[in-house]
């Protein structure tokens, strides 16, 4: 308000007010700066891994004042080689680590690596009412590889009425699009979707709405009225099927750090296989050890 | 006395002046942010982002697809709307009896508030399995369904600011044909559309950018695949989708670069309505001038 004695009285409040607004904008982005005291730790490598990483680190930090929790992706090969190199403090993984990731990696090998067990994926295969109850009620791993590549495209072929199959599945940057490839051996150009849905919930309702449709979900989206879950292999997935592995579309996820885990690195994963983490785990619709 | 209601005058105009600084300031921010965020996905792929290759592994983020997408959704949505919403602008305007219209018009009106939810979820109920059946589609999700919702979204919006334009044409003119002897369909082929043109235009263009923008309607009734279908006019085809349906599918659990190039399509989204906005204005300021003797 010093400024307005010099001007007219108009003119003040024009120049007053947007500098009151730059200034509490200032003042609300100056929350940003980083403080050079905190312990940074890195974590990246699965998708998969990710949105619990991601969660995990965010509940960690808000405990943990002291350390920062940065998340990547990339890849289990990007996260198992990065930790290898020191890139990451914590490499994420959605399989075991291979002899074959240190190829050209000087000075580490597998054996160094520790792993760390910190939640199972399974993911279920869901179908239309109809062609459940017209007999379609398990499929083989490479039926259902036939069907996502669209070499299978009518339910006649595995057993169901003479339909068209419409296949549903997610969003291009979900995790469990990246892990239906991985344990189907696709990839985005050869999974060939009808319709990408953005969330489970979505995925669902799209089976529902079509009477001829296919589709994956977390386990915990089998509805056994409107959306049943086929048997895979003859295997139901439920949790106890994916926990003993039995099931085929589950695996276990992981994080590796070099040696045994020390510090910050050790808190946090700690921190993931405490019940709170593992019930973020559940939270992110993968189930807990 | 004098002094304070001037003390009052002088604090209600700041508190205008502060809620209109704010939202130029919020719009300012929002284009910052837009492009700060699409930087990087530009900088990688340069023009390469308008390529029909969207591949994650290879890092390769082209959105010509949904920009296809987008274009032909909205095409069909015009066909459909724009011979509908002129239609019925002139049935409302010179047609219908006025006690009709004082029914008609809020009702109309009233039809453009409509969430877009709704429309989609209408869409995702009704209109899929009609289509399925009635076309003996695979699946009712397609171009067709879009361009249909969208269609019927924008109808009101070109009736009510067509209706405006034509109501807008001054009364002596439209008396002078008909003293003149001609019937009242010459009368609006010859005088009332021709004089109303530009405020037809403007309600088009507002009517095109809300098909353009729409995104929950649309995403619910597309497969929302990026992808071009063969043949590219097959509107029956369910693996299409458009801008915006693409960001709200995508975005969700994307990182990195792919975020970025969500964010570009995005600049790329506001940039069309943009040029779409100030078309529209400068047609209705044309409108105006034209019937102001300026």
């Amino acid at each position: 308000m010093v400024i307005s004695i010099k001007y007219e009285k108009g003119k003040t409040k024009m120049l007053a007010i947007p500098l009151l607004v730059c200034l509490i904008a200032t003042l609300l982005l100056s929350g940003c700066t980083q403080n050079a005291s905190k312990t940074t730790i890195s974590c990246g490598g699965s998708t998969t891994v990710q949105p619990i990483a991601d969660a995990c680190a965010q509940a960690f930090m808000a405990q943990y004042s002291n350390v920062t929790v940065q998340v990547y992706g990339g890849g289990s090969a990007v996260g198992i080689k990065g930790v290898a190199q020191g890139t990451y403090t914590i490499g994420d993984a959605s399989r075991a680590a291979k002899q074959s990731d240190f190829t050209g990696i000087t000075g580490v090998n597998l054996t160094d690596l520790v792993q760390t067990k910190i939640a199972l994926d399974g993911i279920a295969i869901i179908v239309s009412k109809a062609v459940y109850d017209a007999g379609v009620t398990n499929l083989s791993k490479s039926q259902l590889k036939g069907i996502y590549n669209n070499t299978i495209n009518n339910w006649k072929q595995v057993g169901g009425p003479d339909e068209a199959i419409f296949v549903v599945g997610r969003d291009s940057s979900s995790g469990t699009y990246t892990s239906i490839n991985d344990m189907l051996g696709l990839n985005s150009t050869t999974q060939k979707l009808d319709k990408a849905a953005s969330e489970n919930a979505q995925v669902k309702s799209s089976v529902v709405g079509q009477d001829n449709s296919i589709g994956y979900v977390g386990l915990g989206f089998v509805d056994n009225t409107t959306t049943p879950a086929v048997r895979i292999n003859g295997i139901y997935p439920d949790i106890r099927t994916v926990k003993d592995n039995t099931y085929p579309l589950s695996r276990a996820l992981f994080m590796y750090t070099k040696g045994p885990a020390t510090g910050a690195a050790k808190i946090f994963i700690d921190f993931v296989l405490s019940p709170p983490g593992q019930q973020i785990v559940a939270q992110e619709e993968f189930v807990p050890l | 006395m004098p002094l304070q209601s001037k003390i009052k005058e002088q604090l209600i105009k700041g508190v205008f002046f502060v809620a209109a600084a704010l939202s130029i300031i919020i719009i300012l921010f929002i284009f910052f942010y837009l492009f700060q965020q699409a930087a990087p996905a530009f900088q990688h792929e340069g023009l390469g982002i308008f390529s029909t290759q969207w591949i994650n592994e290879q890092q390769k983020y082209g959105i010509g697809a949904a920009i296809y997408g987008t274009l032909i959704v909205t095409l069909g949505a015009m066909i459909l709307a724009i011979p509908l919403g002129i239609a019925g602008a002139i049935f409302l305007a010179e047609i219908a009896p006025e006690r009709l219209r004082i029914i008609l018009k809020p009702i109309i009106e009233l039809l453009a508030g409509i969430p877009s939810i709704v429309y989609g979820f209408i869409g995702i109920v009704l209109l899929l399995s009609y289509l399925r059946i009635s076309f003996m589609m695979p699946t009712g999700f397609s171009y067709l369904a879009g361009s249909l919702i969208l269609g019927i979204m924008a109808v009101p919006i070109i009736v009510s600011i067509s209706d405006d334009a034509m109501k807008a044409v001054p009364r002596e003119m439209k008396e002078a044909s008909l003293a003149l002897g001609a019937t009242k369909w010459q009368t609006i082929k010859k005088v009332i559309l021709p004089t109303s043109i530009s405020g037809i235009s403007a309600a088009v263009i507002l009517g095109i950018g809300r098909a353009v923008g729409e995104t929950m309607a649309v995403s619910l009734v597309l497969g929302n695949i990026i992808n071009i279908p063969i043949p590219p006019w097959n509107i029956f085809d369910s693996h299409v989708t458009t801008v915006t349906s693409f960001i709200v599918t995508e975005m969700g659990e994307s990182s990195g670069l792919q975020t970025s190039a969500l964010f570009a399509s995005a600049v790329v989204l506001f940039v069309i309505v943009a040029i779409m906005s100030i078309a529209s204005n400068i047609l209705k300021e044309h409108v105006q001038k034209k019937f102001r003797g300026g």
